[in-house]
């Protein structure tokens, strides 16, 4: 890969443990051979060295090695590579399951098959690079099963695809929506309070990476606690608590910063209630700016313009 | 769950930051938690801001391993039912299995009774309701009776012991056209009753004079390890044709084994006295011909209540049904001894004397105790001829009194003439009764035998003569 770039450390361990990956890969018997191995290694060890930080020690990238998935890795390099009993191995064991990911994404049959038939297209590569066919499995780097590799790639593949097509929603299904009917936007209220803003941001700094997530999968995204608990690997009960502890230190957060700002208590209070009523247009308009919530003319105009190339 | 104030959301919103997304392959492996803590971090700070990629990893989530879940909560809704539905299997179960018992036990008696029946029917070697038995149990009849013949030696007793035995030709002849009284003494006399049915009603009006076959059969065998005298080996021939006849209808082949049994038979024994049998009236059937045959005295009880020590199988009905069969047994005005084997419709006159065993020999055949006898189909042709012998012929005797228990029977008369008889009348013994050395001399004028061992009589004197140990000893009262 592009990004590959030397470094001696991953390099001396490829060297030295190259002998026992390649056997323990049965990379033999998918065509690979032992020096196009090596090169696979030493660029996952570096990409990941690269994630991580330059500095990585030999155990550490020993250890790195050690844990990743080498058979599935060699098979899905051969794969790239174009060798034919790798394709082979791999649709055997890959192609149902791919089907099923697909189906319970896409929670349909016809978009679950045109969802996996994409994502074929892709691993086959039909992209091409300096005249070289470019698999979507050679960035693959065995660090997670193949298998749930494959997933993650449908799913990104789908998010993608579902926000291009969310755009595109018909002229008919607009006035179904009423949408050509909607009353005028109100003005919108008075902006939040500063203060309030950032007595907000400050009660959410002080929340972890992970309470965040778990507010924003929840409240946001509408995750079920038992998606995030899977998300998480922790148990459902767990994410049950740590949203209620959650919802009340952080409410109680933002109080005492309102107070802290100068604001009586009641005050506080009101300024959050308010807000939070007036609020639900503001999210409104934010969701807006990221997906379909834009107003019709602007939609309008922007399919006209998709039409136009096409 | 406490709601959270949208500004929160709005101000987590707003964080969403335009980071790099991390590859898929990270992201699976944060999904799959292969990521070291560090970078786990990294991929967690980067998820609580980009809604897509916490969309990407909620979707890559592997299908839901239910698995261990489900299987727990199987093991325990499981459990119940099925513990319930074990519980109810298992009363259900034990319901039937006692249903079950019960019925047996209902049925045991039944069976027992059947078994018993069985066992019976094996041993004397007959079957009056299988057909097939009867080869075998002809031929071991006859082997007995073989043994017994060899065994004999004293020929000379054989006349006194036994009337004439039929001629092995009409003897299957009659047997395929036997009338009812017949084959059934055959029966009853070799399968001790077990079978007694329709026709045998009708006899049961007759004096119960048992002539338990199964005994004679037993005894029979007995008596040829004993060196019975032909007398006896007779008997088992006769046992053994017996079932032979009664299933002469369903098997030819069978009838002539068993003539040849007999025939072979017929030769060692020198005719027997006909002539001394009693004359007789014309009978209407061959039933009258019919006649048992006996070693030995049977140590009958008295009547339907009889209770024959059979093997300790305690076969009282079956002998007492046994007994339907039994000859009547008269007094003439004449005073002549009468029997009559069809409930009374002819009688013949018995010749007690001329049928008298020896004191000696009828007291060595005593020892053959119980020793009793099916019957014996005499053949119509037969029966002039007996009829022609029974005669009166130098019987002075006089009797007055006659008491039959099965085929135990007493006779009594003038001059204290006591006879005793326990094969039904065919052999008889001179019972003198003495008692303080003196004899009795008077008229018999009753006779009274509840059982065979206990018994008196009632002279014309008055006298009242006691025994308990059938006839051996009297006491005078």
């Amino acid at each position: 890969m592009s990004a590959t770039k030397q470094i001696p450390a991953v390099q001396l361990v490829v060297r030295e443990i190259s002998a026992e990956l390649y056997a323990k890969g049965g990379c033999e018997k998918i065509g690979l051979s032992r020096e196009s191995f090596e090169v696979i290694l030493c660029e996952v060890g570096a990409k990941h060295a690269a994630d991580v930080s330059d500095e990585v020690q030999e155990s550490e990238v020993r250890t790195f090695f050690l844990s990743l998935r080498i058979d599935e890795l060699a098979l899905a390099r051969a794969c790239a590579a174009g060798d034919n009993t790798a394709w082979e191995l791999f649709l055997t064991r890959y192609r149902e399951k791919l089907y099923l990911s697909a189906l319970r994404i896409a929670r349909e049959d016809s978009a679950a098959r045109e969802l996996a038939d994409t994502l074929y297209a892709d691993l086959y590569g039909t992209s091409t690079r300096e005249g070289q066919r470019v698999s979507k499995l050679s960035s693959y780097t065995g660090r997670g099963s193949l298998e749930g590799w494959l997933r993650t790639v449908l799913a990104q593949e789908y998010v993608n695809r579902y926000r291009r097509t969310k755009r595109l929603v018909s002229l008919e299904e607009e006035s179904e929506e009423g949408a050509q009917f909607q009353a005028p936007q109100p003005e919108p209220v008075v902006p939040a309070d500063p203060r309030l803003t950032q007595a907000t941001d400050a009660a959410i700094a002080t929340l972890s990476a992970e309470d965040r997530m778990i507010l924003s999968s929840y409240y946001l995204d509408q995750r079920t606690l038992a998606e995030i608990a899977r998300m998480l690997g922790v148990h459902e009960s767990t994410i049950s608590r740590k949203l209620d502890k959650l919802a009340k230190s952080t409410r109680k957060q933002i109080l005492t910063g309102l107070i802290k700002g100068g604001m009586s208590r009641r005050q506080a209070e009101e300024a959050m209630e308010v807000d939070v009523r007036d609020l639900q247009l503001d999210i409104r308009r934010n969701l807006a700016q990221d997906s379909a919530s834009s107003s019709f003319s602007k939609r309008t105009a922007e399919a006209g313009i998709r039409e136009d190339p096409g | 769950m406490s709601t959270i104030p949208k500004i929160v959301l709005a101000r987590l919103k707003a964080d969403a930051a335009a980071t790099k997304h991390p590859d898929a392959d990270v992201l699976t492996a944060f999904a799959e938690r292969a990521l070291s803590a560090r970078e786990r971090a990294g991929v967690i700070e980067h998820l609580a801001r980009c809604g897509d990629c916490r969309e990407v990893v909620a979707m890559a989530l592997p299908p839901v391993e239910t698995a261990p879940v489900v299987v727990r909560e199987r093991s325990y809704s499981f459990a119940w039912p099925l513990l319930r539905w074990g519980f109810a299997g298992l009363g259900v179960l034990l319901i039937g299995w006692f249903g079950v018992l019960q019925l047996q036990r209902s049925h045991n008696s039944v069976n027992v009774a059947k078994f018993v029946k069985q066992r019976v029917s094996s041993d004397t070697t007959t079957s009056s309701t299988n057909p097939s038995p009867a080869p075998s149990a002809a031929e071991r009849g006859a082997n007995a009776a073989e043994t017994a013949k060899t065994s004999a030696d004293a020929p000379s007793s054989r006349p006194n012991a036994f009337t004439k035995l039929p001629e092995p030709a009409q003897h299957a002849e009659t047997a395929s056209t036997v009338t009812n009284h017949q084959p059934h003494r055959a029966l009853v006399g070799s399968s001790a009753g077990a079978n007694v049915s329709g026709p045998l009603a009708s006899m049961q009006q007759q004096q119960q004079v048992a002539i338990p076959g199964a005994v004679g059969v037993i005894a029979g065998k007995q008596a040829a390890t004993l060196e019975q005298p032909g007398a006896v080996s007779e008997t088992v021939e006769v046992a053994g044709a017996a079932p032979q006849v009664d299933n002469a209808e369903n098997s030819d082949a069978l009838n002539s084994n068993a003539q040849n049994e007999v025939a072979t038979l017929r030769d060692q024994p020198s005719p027997a006295k006909t002539e001394d049998v009693s004359r007789a009236k014309p009978p209407q059937a061959p039933t009258a011909s019919a006649q048992p045959t006996a070693g030995a005295r049977l140590k009958a009880q008295s009547a339907p209540t009889a209770n024959v020590p059979l093997n300790g199988r305690g076969l009282t009905q079956t002998v007492a049904t046994a007994s339907v069969a039994a000859p009547r047994w008269n007094i003439s005005a004449s005073g002549s001894l009468q029997r009559s084997f069809d409930q009374g419709s002819t009688w013949q006159d018995v010749n007690v004397l001329a049928m008298t065993l020896p004191p000696n020999q009828f007291a060595s055949s005593d020892t053959l105790s119980k020793v009793a006898v099916t019957a014996e189909l005499t053949p119509s042709k037969e029966k002039d001829a007996e009829k022609k012998n029974v005669k009166r012929e130098n019987s002075p005797l006089t009797f007055r009194a006659v008491t039959a228990n099965g085929a135990d029977v007493w006779a009594g008369g003038s001059h204290g003439i006591l006879y005793h008889s326990s094969d039904g009348g065919n052999q008889w013994m001179r019972v003198i009764p003495s008692a303080a050395g003196k004899a009795l001399t008077d008229n018999i004028l009753m006779l009274e035998f509840p059982d065979p061992q206990h018994g008196r009589l009632t002279t014309s004197n008055a006298e009242i003569w006691t025994t308990s140990d059938s006839g051996q000893t009297w006491q005078k009262q």
